[in-house]
């Protein structure tokens, strides 16, 4: 079962618990509102009608009593036997014990007035039957006034009997009206509860069933929402052209994708559950692969999680290749899981490694060439130079073939000059400048550079001016490269400074670094061509100045390499400002070297 | 102390003879050897250079190798060396190396720097 079915199980499970309580607290309510309505009912019969029918039953009795006693009597007066005599004593005393009953319970005025009169009749009715009896006892003949005295009593008292009994049933019908009246209305208000009861329950169980109901779809459609989101992942894995393989904490593979399967040549069924390193990852990489991956599960220090690697992998045929690689790690269930990024880039390697090896066969080319061309040079230059010195002795000097071998030796050091360049700016290029960094007095590499390139400046009576205060601080650089690099600034400026103009050299030094500046009144770099002036050979298109057109970009690779800035600010007609930064030496070292 | 010979290492006959020519023009006692090797016999068979103009890349023995086996020889080891050479990068300064002259070098340069280690014929004369 997924963690999401166990989700929504739950959920249901509680929705299902709290609903039964819910159903148990509605019977119970149920219950007791039963039980109030019933306790309800019993009290008011036993408080209207109980009373009222027990004096009623009576009155019943007193009637049956006073028959009982009449023909009791009669029997006696007819017979003589003293059974009868005795059975009208018990029948007497149970129509007096009725009475007393009634009188007992009965608070009802009207009642103890009938009792009243029912008594006093009944005194005189006794008082006549007493008086037959003792006559009959003494065996005396009755005379008509006892039928005269006794008929009228007995039946006065019968008759007020009756009407005691109709009064009593009269009263017992009333109050039992009046308990159904009473009954009725409890019971309606029971079943009116009850109703409500029961449409309370139904409500809470509606409610309930739609919100489990709701909740059901609801989840459903997260599930079907969820498989699809998960299709779609899994699609999107699949057509993935990188590899993608998870491993578990203990280097199962738990995913191979379709890429993977191509790549690699397995089939996902050959490798899934399978350990990982010994598939694929080279004999010769697995126990760093191990170090690392013991190292990350104790310490959690990784160099490579997260980080694009390249590494060699092995195909099922077992072939090596190189790969480009990122591991992500996610924590899933509590289990930490990795998951690689992988793609073969064997052809990139190839092409990157042919680069290199044309860039190096490129760098080789320009050194053998040019070192192979420094040697016929060094024979021209030192032919020529003996050339001239010999020329020296000759009397009439041969002045015509004297500047003939000028102009070859000119032309052999521009050539010289060219081969330079060029072996320069393929150092630079290849990152190969080798630097001697020293601390240097600032005035003596310019002064050095001014001596180096005075001839030409005299040339065209062209002044340089120097503005550098006593402080100024020692930079760090290679003493040569930076007089170069002065020396090409200043012949670029010379070059294009009309005669008889001046040039200026500035030093400004900041917390760090000193700015050294070369600023002529030439014409100006028109700003379309400011971002020019640094590509190969640019100058050397535009033909109005000689020069190799490397002078520029040389420079500019000298100043970086040093880790320092080069950069020009040039208006037209007014003249041209080139800056380079370079390290300076700190205020308290400059004082130890001074 | 006899000293004003130079010993020219140099596989490029037409450097080696100007250079040997230019010196000796100078008031030098020039002795030459084709490569690395040559240089070493040469060294114990003639008068005590007072420095040895050396190029790098020679067929036999190349320059770095004549220095390495001059630092084993004390009899030797201490003669100065000016390397004379077309490689870009400037070499390991071993076996008494003191200075690398780019090639093409300026003559004048070069004279300046024998100078240093040797008196000339000339000089004395004057």
């Amino acid at each position: 079962m997924s963690r999401l079915e166990r989700n929504r199980h739950s959920g249901f499970k509680n929705y299902i618990r709290n609903g039964f309580i819910g159903s148990i607290l509605a019977a119970f309510l149920i219950t007791v509102l039963s039980v109030i309505a019933i306790q309800s009912i019993r009290h008011a019969r036993h408080n209207f009608l109980y009373q009222t029918s027990q004096e009623l039953f009576s009155t019943k009795n007193l009637i049956y009593y006073f028959e009982a006693r009449t023909s009791s009597f009669y029997a006696f007066l007819l017979t003589g036997n003293n059974k009868y005599l005795n059975r009208k004593m018990a029948n007497e005393n149970g129509f007096l014990n009725s009475l007393e009953a009634i009188r007992q319970t009965s608070q009802d005025s009207a009642v103890l007035q009938f009792l009243e009169d029912i008594i006093k009749i009944n005194t005189e009715y006794q008082k006549h039957i007493n008086r037959a009896i003792d006559l009959k006892l003494s065996q005396q003949i009755l005379n008509n006034d006892f039928d005269n005295s006794i008929l009228p009593t007995s039946q006065k008292l019968f008759q007020t009997l009756k009407a005691f009994e109709l009064f009593q049933q009269q009263r017992y019908e009333q109050v039992r009206q009046q308990f159904l009246a009473i009954s009725n209305r409890i019971f309606a208000s029971f079943i009116l509860l009850a109703i409500l009861a029961i449409l309370l329950a139904s409500a809470l169980g509606l409610l309930f069933s739609t919100t489990v109901i709701r909740l059901y779809r609801k989840s459903e459609e997260t599930l079907t929402h969820l498989r699809r989101s998960k299709a779609l992942t899994n699609s999107i894995i699949e057509s993935a052209l990188d590899c993608i393989i998870s491993i578990d904490d203990q280097g199962r593979i738990i995913r191979f994708n379709s890429a993977a399967e191509r790549t690699f040549g397995y089939s996902r069924f050959d490798v899934l559950g399978r350990d990982m390193p010994t598939l694929l990852i080279p004999p010769s990489f697995r126990a760093m692969y191990q170090t690392a991956f013991n190292k990350y599960s104790w310490t959690k220090e990784s160099l490579i999680l997260g980080k694009r690697i390249e590494t060699i992998a092995l195909k099922k045929d077992k072939t090596k290749f190189n790969v480009e690689m990122t591991i992500t790690e996610i924590k899933f269930d509590g289990q930490h899981l990795f998951t690689g990024f992988l793609r073969d880039i064997t052809d990139r390697k190839k092409a990157e490694g042919d680069k290199i090896k044309a860039i190096q066969a490129r760098d080789e080319l320009v050194g053998v060439i040019s070192h192979e061309l420094k040697n016929p040079l060094t024979a021209i230059f030192t032919s020529t130079e003996l050339l001239i010195r010999a020329f020296q002795n000759v009397p009439n000097r041969m002045e015509r073939e004297r500047s003939l071998i000028e102009r070859v030796q000119e032309a052999t050091q521009r050539m010289n000059r060219l081969i330079s360049d060029l072996l320069d700016i393929t150092q630079i290029e290849s990152g190969h400048l080798q630097l001697e960094i020293q601390e240097n007095s600032v005035a003596f590499l310019i002064e050095s550079a001014i001596q180096r390139i005075q001839p030409l400046a005299h040339s065209k009576q062209i002044k340089i001016e120097t503005n550098i205060s006593s402080d100024t601080p020692w930079i760090y650089c290679d003493k040569d490269r930076i007089i170069q690099v002065l020396c090409r600034l200043l012949e670029n400026s010379i070059k294009f400074s009309p005669d008889q103009s001046t040039i200026e050299i500035n030093a400004t030094s900041t917390d760090a670094n000193l700015i050294l500046s070369v600023k002529d009144h030439g014409p100006g770099i028109p700003s379309s061509d400011l971002n020019k002036i640094f590509d190969r050979f640019w100058q050397a298109k535009q033909t109005a100045f000689k020069g190799t057109g490397l002078g520029l970009p040389i420079s500019k690779g000298i100043i970086e390499a040093h880790g320092g800035k080069l950069w020009v600010k040039s208006e037209l007609g007014i003249g041209t400002q080139l800056f380079f930064t370079l390290k300076r030496v700190s205020s308290f070292q400059t004082q130890a070297v001074s | 102390m006899h000293c004003n010979a130079i010993l020219i290492i140099e596989d490029e006959v037409d450097i080696r003879e100007n250079l040997k020519l230019l010196l000796e023009l100078e008031g030098f006692t020039v002795f030459t050897a084709n490569n690395g090797k040559e240089g070493l016999t040469k060294l114990h068979s003639m008068p005590r250079p007072c420095v040895i103009l050396l190029d790098m890349l020679m067929p036999v023995m190349n320059g770095k190798e004549f220095l390495e086996a001059k630092g084993h020889e004390d009899l030797i080891a201490t003669i100065p060396v000016g390397i004379v050479s077309g490689v870009a990068d400037r070499p390991k300064m071993i076996g008494g190396a003191v200075a690398f002259i780019k090639k093409p070098f300026e003559i004048e340069g070069l004279i300046k720097f024998v100078k240093k280690y040797c008196k000339s014929s000339l000089d004395k004369a004057s």
